[in-house]
């Protein structure tokens, strides 16, 4: 069975199809939603960012060049905005808290919570770059190819990036213990 | 351990080393305790997303992203206009009215500017074999026709009874396509499919109040919409156009003009 390919909706809604642009929601909300979930790490942000991705992508869709997958020029933006929003959220925070905290209050809530989300939280230590990168390869298997283009990165620095990032969390978890349940 | 010990550890969690670089990879592991932690430590990593859940979206996000996109000029597609001006034919047939002589001519003009613009506005790419008339209360009363590009790709076929207008699609091509089944009139609403025969899946893309917009996956559909009138009126003439897109081949509309919805 096949189904109408991603350019064919795409030129649809070029000419004018609204409605066709709901076909490419359908087969990609999921997917940027938790991806967006993942980087940001709540689900009203996630919400908020997936909204901006689909209205970004809806305003370039000119633009799109069909030399690259759609998916990966989607993901893109996805990844953009994701980490930008992160930024910015991380600079408001260290705008409005002026007291520091003596401990690490992700890593407070990694003692205390559930497998599923200590590893959500072991993941909010890392920067928001590395997170991407590791969503990128674990959660949607992109290839190195596939995620320099998406993050504008050369393949031997996504290479470098993924292995370090790789590393970063790999130490964590292994220092909470999780190695023996996983 | 050096840049190419990393590569091996990394490309065998992706899944890339061959079976070479996988026994070297074993050697190297049990004789280098540094390279042994570097994997254990990528290897969980691997794991930990596998075990991670994949959530659901809230339900309204989908809409409120519909709802919020922007009108970005792109080129409008030809069924408002015939509709507006359909509407607008049918409110002076509906509700005539004693009117003056410069009334009459105004009527006049406005019609023959409405003739004109149907005949040139971007529903003149319907081809007139396309256009059929169908009646309830007389004949013919079925409209039947072949979708086709430069080979068969189906069949169309329309029937009015006891205030419903049935449309119904035979998809016979290999090709995936897009069926687009919209009305004239805010009188008429789309009730749905009512049957869809065949091992191909339709996708509905969106069912508005005078619209319905499907996605064919596959070939050898056969879909029936139906399209009702609240308030069955013998006069009455409704408008339903059915286009058909598929890849490679310019979009193929129908009409069917429907008098009368007893």
């Amino acid at each position: 069975m096949t189904s109408t390919s991603d350019q064919h909706v795409i030129e649809r809604v070029l000419q004018g199809d609204k409605r066709a642009f709901g076909l490419l929601l359908d087969r990609y909300e999921k997917v940027v939603y938790n991806a967006a979930y993942r980087v940001l790490g709540t689900e009203v942000d996630a919400q908020d960012v997936t909204q901006t991705v689909f209205l970004k992508v809806y305003e370039n869709l000119s633009t799109y060049n069909p030399k690259y997958r759609f998916f990966s020029w989607m993901y893109r933006i996805a990844i953009n905005e994701s980490v930008n929003a992160k930024r910015r959220m991380r600079q408001t925070v260290e705008l409005t808290e002026s007291t520091a905290t003596e401990s690490n209050p992700a890593e407070d809530l990694l003692l205390n919570a559930d497998r599923e989300d200590q590893i959500g939280i072991a993941l909010m230590e890392l920067t928001p770059e590395n997170r991407a990168i590791l969503i990128l390869k674990h959660y949607q298997e992109f290839s190195y190819n596939d995620i320099a283009y998406i993050m504008d990165l050369t393949e031997g620095k996504v290479k470098a990036r993924l292995f370090s990032a790789r590393q970063r969390l790999g130490k964590i978890l292994l220092t909470k213990g999780l190695r023996a349940e996983l | 351990m050096t840049d190419e010990h990393k590569d091996l550890i990394q490309r065998e969690i992706d899944g890339l080393n061959s079976t070479g670089e996988s026994t070297a990879l074993e050697h190297l592991l049990s004789t280098n305790t540094a390279a042994r932690q570097v994997f254990d430590e990528l290897s969980i990593v691997h794991s930990a997303f596998e075990s991670l859940p994949e959530l659901d979206p809230p339900v309204t996000l989908r809409a409120s992203i519909m709802d919020a996109l922007p009108e970005m000029g792109y080129r409008a597609s030809p069924e408002p206009t015939s509709d507006s001006i359909w509407s607008s034919i049918q409110q002076l047939i509906l509700k005539p009215r004693p009117v003056s002589l410069a009334y009459a001519f105004s009527i006049g003009l406005l019609v023959s500017f409405m003739a004109w613009n149907i005949a040139s506005s971007p529903t003149d790419q319907i081809d007139p074999a396309l256009v059929g008339t169908i009646a309830s209360n007389g004949s013919p009363v079925v409209y039947e026709q072949a979708i086709s590009g430069d080979q068969d790709l189906g069949q169309i076929y329309a029937t009015v009874r006891n205030g419903q207008i049935r449309v119904e699609v035979r998809w016979t091509d290999d090709s995936p396509a897009s069926l687009r089944i919209a009305y004239n009139s805010d009188e008429l609403y789309a009730i749905g499919v009512e049957s869809v025969m065949g091992e191909s899946s339709l996708e509905t893309l969106s069912r508005s109040g005078s619209e319905l917009l499907y996605d064919v996956a596959g070939a050898s559909i056969d879909i029936t919409s139906l399209v009702a009138v609240p308030g069955t009126a013998p006069d009455q003439v409704s408008v339903v156009d059915v286009w058909i897109s598929t890849e490679g081949v310019p979009s193929i509309q129908h009409r069917i003009v429907v008098n009368g919805m007893n």
